[in-house]
């Protein structure tokens, strides 16, 4: 069993591609649609090592989500790096504010993501 | 135009009002094919994702059954494989024909012991001939003196007759016991030889099967050399599959980008007609085009963290 990553991503496509390429590496995948489906995901999924998260998605955004899961305390911890078609400053400085560990803007390299996933959560 | 030939004018809110009901119709459109795009889009690309998910999962799975034969090919368990069997084999061949050469050499041994005791026999056999020749020409020499002292000699007679068919019964089983031993003086012989010859022939069969199966042993190694590269390439091609694999499924991210920047235009294109519906209400309830408010933009003071705005591909870490 490897570690497990928890996606959300409203983007069946982004699933699928992220999904892939962290199975190759050996990482055990969780799904989710949206903010909401994520928080609930985070909150009864047992031993999640980190998030990927988008920012635009319907019901509650990627950044919404993050506010919501560092308020939480249970998970505050838990590191969470959003990958986005969104490269603007001022989006990029509110996901650090809420505590994101990192920002990619797609599309994404699966040899940098991957790196960055390990180096998340060795 | 009416039927007099008199040009009809708009008024303002008619002309707004078409322009925006035009704007509406091509927006639509536009939103319809947005749509479109995204779903077709969408769906060729999952296709392709699973389409790449099997040959990833294949080539994977065709690497693990490589790894698993290259395995076997180069262990050293208990398990048995040809090489050892073959030196196995060619050792059981050779006790085999040494314990046969050794239970020869004895046979061989006990034939010639054979022979010699034969000649013994032969030997005592001739002895016992002179013996009974002997003893005929006593019992003749007997009978002679026996007829010579007339009627005194009777019992003398009947003891020269008895000693003459004991030496005639004496010879005549010496003779039988003679050619049984020549019999025999003339078997052993070719028993001898036939151990001899059987020896020769199993000890040139084991040398050639020797020779035979070190020439098996090593064909069997070069197959081994030959079966462990091919696995080793093999298995460095499955590994390029998947690789390339991988690197087909990353450009298909294209896909989302492409379609929430279809999406954008899609939301600023409503933004914009509303906008001109706003200003269009306005020009309605004021009568003229006065109404129209210009708004200007103000500068958005946003806090940037002095970060410039990430391009397509590019990341940042906190």
């Amino acid at each position: 069993m490897g570690k497990k990553v928890l996606v959300v991503d409203d983007s069946l496509t982004v699933r699928q591609q992220v999904g892939l390429a962290l199975q190759n590496a050996g990482f055990d995948v969780v799904e989710a649609v949206d903010g909401v489906d994520g928080e609930e995901k985070i909150a009864s999924v047992a031993d999640l090592s980190m998030v990927i998260c988008d920012v635009n998605m319907p019901r509650k955004s990627g950044i919404e989500m993050l506010e919501a899961v560092k308020a939480g305390g249970q998970n505050a911890k838990l590191p969470v790096l959003m990958l986005t078609t969104e490269g603007q400053p001022e989006l990029i400085q509110k996901a650090k504010k809420a505590g994101a560990v990192g920002w990619i803007v797609k599309p994404f390299k699966a040899d940098l993501l991957i790196g960055a996933v390990k180096k998340l959560t060795a | 135009m009416a039927a007099d030939g008199v040009q009809n004018s708009l008024t303002v809110e008619e002309f707004l009002d078409g322009i925006i009901a035009d704007f509406e119709a091509y927006r639509t459109r536009v939103s319809q094919r947005v749509e479109r795009a995204c779903a077709t889009s969408e769906d060729g690309v999952l296709v392709v994702g699973e389409c790449v998910t099997r040959i990833v999962e294949s080539a994977k799975k065709q690497v693990g059954e490589l790894r698993h034969i290259l395995d076997y090919v180069d262990s050293e368990a208990d398990r048995p494989n040809i090489t050892r069997m073959i030196e196995d084999q060619a050792q059981m061949m050779g006790d085999f024909v040494d314990e046969m050469s050794s239970g020869l050499r004895v046979q061989t041994q006990s034939a010639d012991q054979a022979l010699a005791q034969t000649q013994h026999i032969l030997n005592a056999g001739a002895k016992i001939a002179e013996l009974a020749s002997e003893s005929r020409t006593l019992a003749f020499n007997a009978q002679i003196e026996a007829s010579r002292v007339g009627a005194q000699s009777s019992v003398f007679m009947v003891i020269a007759r008895e000693m003459k068919e004991l030496s005639v019964g004496i010879e005549a089983a010496n003779e039988s016991v003679a050619d049984l031993a020549n019999g025999l003086a003339e078997t052993i012989p070719s028993i001898a030889s036939s151990s001899t010859q059987l020896f020769e022939h199993a000890a040139a069969f084991s040398d050639d099967f020797k020779s035979k199966l070190t020439q098996v042993e090593h064909a069997s190694q070069e197959l081994n050399d030959v079966v462990r590269a091919t696995l080793n390439d093999s298995e460095r091609r499955a590994e390029e599959i998947l690789e390339g694999s991988q690197h087909a499924l990353s450009e298909l991210g294209f896909q989302d980008p492409m379609a929430q920047s279809l999406r954008k235009i899609d939301r600023m294109l409503v933004e914009f007609h509303d906008r001109l519906q706003t200003q269009a209400d306005a020009v309605d309830r004021a009568g003229d085009l006065s109404a129209i408010e210009v708004e200007e933009e103000e500068a958005e003071v946003v806090d940037t963290g002095g970060q410039d705005e990430l391009q397509e591909g590019e990341f940042t870490f906190f």
